[in-house]
C-alpha cells in the first residue's frame, strides 16, 4: 500500500484509490460475466450518466456552496448540439458528446458570470429563471430543438447499445477523480474558503470570481456531456424534458438524498433516485413528485447530510473514526492525510443541505 | 518618499456619509503604524478601502509604486497586503491548518507558493507553531478561544507573506495575559520584514507597540505622530471624551448620531 501510495498524485488517498479501482473492475466486467436483461442494462447505464451528472452538480452546489437550480439548461444544451451534430454532419458520437459539453460549459459561463456573484437564495432564484428562460426558447426555437414534438436520431444498433454502458463508466470514472482532484487538490480548498466566507476567502487571496467561474464551466461542460449521452441513449430528445424544471430538480435531489459537498454521496444519491425514479413513476405516475418532496423534507429534517451521513452514523456505531476526508461531508477534506484518528465529528448544519 | 505605502486624500462616502474623508496617510518600511479612533470614525473602513474590500470614492492608494485602488480583495492580497478581521472570520469547516495553507496557497503569487499540497502543509506547521498554535493544528476553528482565533487570523495573513499586513482590533476582547501575547506576536511579526498598520482601542496595547499613531474621528485625520504626543494631544482627548467643544473642528455632515 505505502509503495502504491508514493506514486499516486497527492491528493488521492490509498484507500479510496484502491476501492475505486475494484468497484470499477467489478463494473466493468459484470456484463461479461453476467447476462444482464436489457432493462438491468440500460438502467445501470444511465446510473452511470446520472451519476457523473449529480458529480457535477455537487461541485457547484457542494464544494462551492452555490446550490443550482438551472442545470437542466446545460443538460438540454449538450443534449441538443449532441443530436444537431449527430443528425447532420459525420463527427464520431463521443466527439458529438464534448462538442455538445464544450458548448454547454460557454453557455454556462454566458449566465454564470453575471450570476455567481449572487450567493445563497438569490443565486438559487436566478437559476430558476436562467432554467425556464432556457426552457422556453428551446421549445419555441423548433428549427433547432424540434419545438415540442423533439427530434429523433437514428435508433442505434444493438451492439452500439451495449458499448454505451462501458462508455457511460468511463465517462463517470473521469468524473470520479476529477472529483476527488477539484476536493484535494489546492482548488479545492479554495472553494470551501469560497464556501465558508466569500469575502474572506477574498481577503486571503481568493478569487472567487474566477473559482466560481472555472467550476461552473466544469459542471456545465459535464452535464452537457451527459446530456449529449442521453440524446444517444434514448435516440430522441424533446426540450420539455431536456429543459425541464424537473430535470433540474432531480440533480438537486440526488445531491440532497446522497450528501451535498461529499463524492460517495452525490454518487449515491444518483443510484437511489435511479431506483426510485423506475419503481415510483412506474407505480404512481401522479404522486412521485410528491413523494420527492416528502423524501426531501425528511432528508433535510433528520439527516442534512443525506446518505453519507447516515453512513458515518452507522461506521461510528461499529466504532469506526472516519478521518475528516473519507466521505463527511467532509469540509475538513484534506485533512485526511493527517491521520489524526480522532478528527472531530463533523457538525452538520442545516444550511449547507438546504437547496 | 520612500513610503511602502501610502494614501493620498483617500474618501470613501456611503451616500451622505463621508465614512473616510480626505485621508492622506503613509506607512514607512518597517513600521508599525496606529489606527485608532472612536467607535465609527471610520478606521476599518479605511481598511477595507486599502485591502480592496470596498473600491474608494476617490484617492489613490500607493503600494511599493503601485496604485491598487478599487483592485479587488485577492490582487491588493498578491500586491503585497494583507488584513486580519476585527470580528474573526475563520473558515469553520476547513481545519486551523487548512486555513493557514488557504494563506499560502492563495495570498501569494504563483511563484511563491509552495509547489506542492505537503510543502504548503508544513509552511502552515511552522506559522502555526510561530503564533503559538501548533499543537491545535488537526482542530477546527471553533474548539478555539477568541485569543485562538485571533491568532489564526493573524496566522492566515502571514501566510500569504505580506509586505503590509493590517491588523484589525487583534487585542480587543481579550483579557491581559492574552492581550500581552498578542502585544509580543505582534512585535516579532515586524522581524519578519513585514509593515504592520493595526487598529486598536486597547490604548497599552497600540501605545505600547506602535512607533507612529494616527487618530481619525468622523472619517478624517485629526492628528499622527509618536504615541506620547498623541495620548496628550487636546483633539484626540477630546474625540474620546466627548469635552465640550468651544467649536466645532469637524462640521457635522448629517452623523450626529455617532457618539464620540
Amino acid at each position: 500500500m505505502r509503495r502504491l501510495a508514493s506514486w499516486l498524485p497527492e491528493w488521492a488517498s490509498p484507500w479510496a484509490a484502491a476501492g475505486f479501482v475494484v468497484v470499477l473492475v467489478a463494473l466493468y466486467a459484470l456484463p461479461l460475466v453476467v447476462v444482464l436483461d436489457p432493462y438491468t442494462h440500460g438502467i445501470l447505464t444511465q446510473t452511470f450518466m446520472f451519476v457523473a451528472a449529480a458529480l457535477a452538480w455537487n461541485w457547484l452546489g457542494g464544494y462551492v456552496g452555490q446550490i443550482s437550480f438551472g442545470h437542466a439548461a446545460m443538460f438540454g444544451v449538450g443534449g441538443f448540439v449532441t443530436a444537431r451534430l449527430l443528425l447532420s454532419t459525420d463527427l464520431p458520437f463521443f466527439a458529438a458528446w464534448v462538442v455538445g459539453g464544450l458548448v454547454a460549459g460557454v453557455y454556462g459561463l454566458l449566465w454564470g458570470h453575471p450570476t455567481l456573484r449572487l450567493r445563497g437564495p438569490y443565486f438559487a432564484i436566478a437559476t430558476i429563471g436562467v432554467g425556464e428562460a432556457t426552457r422556453l426558447v428551446a421549445t419555441f426555437w423548433s428549427s433547432f430543438t424540434g419545438g415540442s414534438s423533439g427530434i429523433s436520431l437514428p435508433i442505434p444498433s444493438g451492439d452500439f447499445k451495449q458499448a454505451l454502458y462501458w462508455y457511460a463508466l468511463y465517462f463517470m470514472a473521469a468524473v470520479v477523480l476529477l472529483s476527488y482532484y477539484l476536493r484535494k487538490s489546492r482548488i479545492g480548498l479554495g472553494l470551501l474558503a469560497i464556501k465558508g466566507d466569500v469575502d474572506a476567502a477574498g481577503d486571503v487571496g481568493v478569487s472567487a470570481t474566477f473559482y466560481q467561474d472555472v467550476v461552473l464551466v466544469l459542471s456545465g461542460i459535464v452535464v452537457g456531456i451527459s446530456g449529449g449521452f442521453y440524446a444517444s441513449f434514448f435516440s430522441f430528445i424533446e426540450p420539455s424534458d431536456m429543459f425541464g424544471f424537473e430535470r433540474s430538480i432531480s440533480l438537486v435531489l440526488m445531491g440532497v438524498i446522497g450528501g451535498i459537498g461529499t463524492i460517495l454521496g452525490a454518487a449515491l444519491g444518483a443510484v437511489v433516485y435511479v431506483i426510485l425514479q423506475e419503481n415510483l413513476i412506474a407505480s404512481y405516475p401522479d404522486l412521485y413528485l410528491g413523494l420527492y418532496g416528502l423524501l426531501l423534507v425528511a432528508v433535510i429534517l433528520f439527516e442534512p447530510l443525506g446518505l453519507s451521513g447516515l453512513l458515518m452514523r452507522g461506521a461510528r456505531l461499529v466504532g469506526y473514526r472516519p478521518g475528516a476526508g473519507v466521505a463527511a461531508g467532509g469540509i475538513g477534506g484534506a485533512a485526511a492525510t493527517e491521520a489524526t484518528g480522532g478528527a472531530p465529528e463533523e457538525e452538520p448544519t442545516l444550511e449547507e443541505a438546504r437547496p | 518618499m520612500t513610503a511602502l505605502l501610502e494614501g493620498h486624500s483617500v474618501s470613501k462616502h456611503f451616500g451622505g456619509l463621508k465614512a473616510v474623508d480626505e485621508v492622506d496617510f503613509h506607512l514607512d518600511e518597517g513600521e508599525i503604524l496606529g489606527l485608532i479612533g472612536p467607535n465609527g470614525a471610520g478606521k476599518t473602513t479605511l481598511f477595507s478601502v486599502i485591502t480592496g474590500s470596498i473600491p474608494p470614492t476617490s484617492g489613490r492608494v500607493v503600494l511599493e509604486g503601485k496604485d491598487i485602488a478599487g483592485r479587488p480583495a485577492h490582487r491588493v492580497v498578491h500586491s503585497g497586503a494583507c488584513r486580519t478581521h476585527q470580528i474573526v472570520r475563520p473558515f469553520a469547516r476547513l481545519t486551523i491548518l487548512e486555513n493557514v495553507v488557504v494563506g499560502i496557497l492563495y495570498g501569494r503569487t504563483a511563484g511563491h507558493r509552495p509547489k506542492t499540497m505537503g510543502g504548503a502543509r508544513s509552511e502552515a506547521r511552522d506559522l502555526l507553531d510561530f503564533v503559538g498554535l501548533g499543537d491545535r493544528a488537526a482542530s477546527f476553528p471553533a474548539e478555539l478561544t477568541l485569543a485562538g482565533r485571533k491568532k489564526l487570523e493573524v496566522a492566515r495573513a502571514l501566510g500569504a507573506r505580506p509586505r503590509v499586513l493590517l491588523l484589525d482590533e487583534v487585542v480587543s476582547g481579550l483579557n491581559p495575559v492574552e492581550t500581552q501575547t498578542l502585544v509580543e506576536l505582534i512585535r516579532s511579526v515586524r522581524q519578519r520584514d513585514m509593515s504592520i498598520i493595526m487598529i486598536e482601542h486597547v490604548m497599552q496595547a497600540v501605545m505600547g507597540v506602535s512607533d507612529r499613531v494616527m487618530v481619525l474621528d468622523y472619517g478624517k485625520k485629526i492628528a499622527e505622530g509618536p504615541p506620547g504626543q498623541i495620548s496628550r494631544d487636546p483633539r484626540v482627548i477630546e474625540a474620546y471624551l466627548g469635552e465640550e467643544p468651544e467649536e466645532t473642528e469637524n462640521p457635522d455632515d448629517g452623523t450626529e448620531s455617532q457618539g464620540a
